[in-house]
């Protein structure tokens, strides 16, 4: 169907991945042509520094999700606190 | 906070590492996604989609990327391969654009040089001896064959794909190697049937075009 080698085939891909800044497609992609470029020093950079940043950006995207949910808990618990006070002074 | 700032850090050492890479290779990178992109497009052609928009897209946009200068002998050759099978396609679809786009696919093979423009116009005028030429043929076999086990973890699945490759080319060299694989598998004992009769209509049909 192709007349392109498989393993060339998926580096293309991960090529076109980088070039569109989608990290993480273009780790799995390098992953799947890893045996048959493995040899290649330049290939390896690049595939090991796409892999760290695709784990960094999940890294990154961890800590903003849960600096979030810390700040909304906080949010939630002042609004909380700052209705009671209101219920409380309604009642007085 | 202090975490999120080493992150991001980190991601922009990692992505300016990735950008200059990129930048580095971009005549070589260009290149192979040139050639990917002929790739898809015969493929798309394969499944009887229209290819004449795509055609000419690639051609404004690659065609200036890829001027014979920047490339070697080798990727000339490989450039003339891809782009004699794109004009194979173009003439197949007899229409005034197809017509129009295969002259232009025409004239950039011509200008990669000598290797390219054989490719298409003329037969080498002495052919290297028969054994030459298979043991020639046996040489690239193996080397389709060691790519094809890096991707696929069973003979079966491998000869799968060769036969994908064989439905679409008209090189012969696909169906030898795929005829080879189900011998090898029937002489292993397994039932090849299915896969004899996909290889007797690929060739029916080769002929009959």
């Amino acid at each position: 169907m192709t007349m392109i080698p498989g393993p060339e085939k998926a580096y293309c891909r991960g090529l076109t991945a980088l070039k569109e800044k989608d990290y993480a497609a273009a780790d799995r992609e390098f992953d799947a042509c890893g045996a048959a470029y493995g040899k290649s020093g330049g290939f390896r950079i690049m595939a090991v520094a796409t892999k760290l940043l695709a784990r960094v950006q999940r890294e990154k995207m961890m800590i903003l999700k849960t600096t979030h949910a810390i700040e909304e808990a906080v949010s939630h618990g002042k609004e909380t606190i700052v209705c009671r006070q209101g219920e409380q002074e309604e009642t007085r | 906070m202090t975490d999120l700032k080493t992150i991001e850090r980190l991601e922009t050492r990692l992505t300016h590492l990735i950008e200059s890479q990129l930048t580095r290779k971009k005549d070589q990178i260009d290149y192979l996604l040139g050639l990917n992109r002929i790739d898809d497009l015969l493929v798309e052609h394969g499944r009887g989609h229209g290819v004449t928009e795509g055609v000419a897209s690639f051609l404004a946009e690659y065609r200036p990327r890829l001027q014979s200068e920047t490339m070697t002998a080798a990727q000339r050759r490989r450039l003339g391969d891809f782009l004699s099978e794109l004009l194979q396609r173009l003439r197949d679809s007899n229409d005034g654009d197809s017509a129009k786009l295969a002259d232009e696919v025409r004239e950039w093979i011509s200008s990669l040089g000598e290797g390219g423009f054989r490719l298409i116009l003329k037969k080498p005028q002495e052919p290297a001896p028969l054994a030459e030429r298979f043991q020639a043929c046996l040489r690239w076999e193996m080397e389709e064959m060691t790519a094809l086990a890096a991707v696929h973890d069973h003979l079966l699945s491998c000869l799968d794909d060769v036969l994908k490759s064989a439905e679409v080319k008209v090189d012969p060299t696909y169906r030898h190697l795929a005829a080879s694989m189900i011998y090898f598998l029937q002489m292993e004992g397994y039932k090849v049937d299915p896969y004899l009769k996909r290889l007797r209509r690929i060739q029916t049909e080769t002929e009959a075009s």
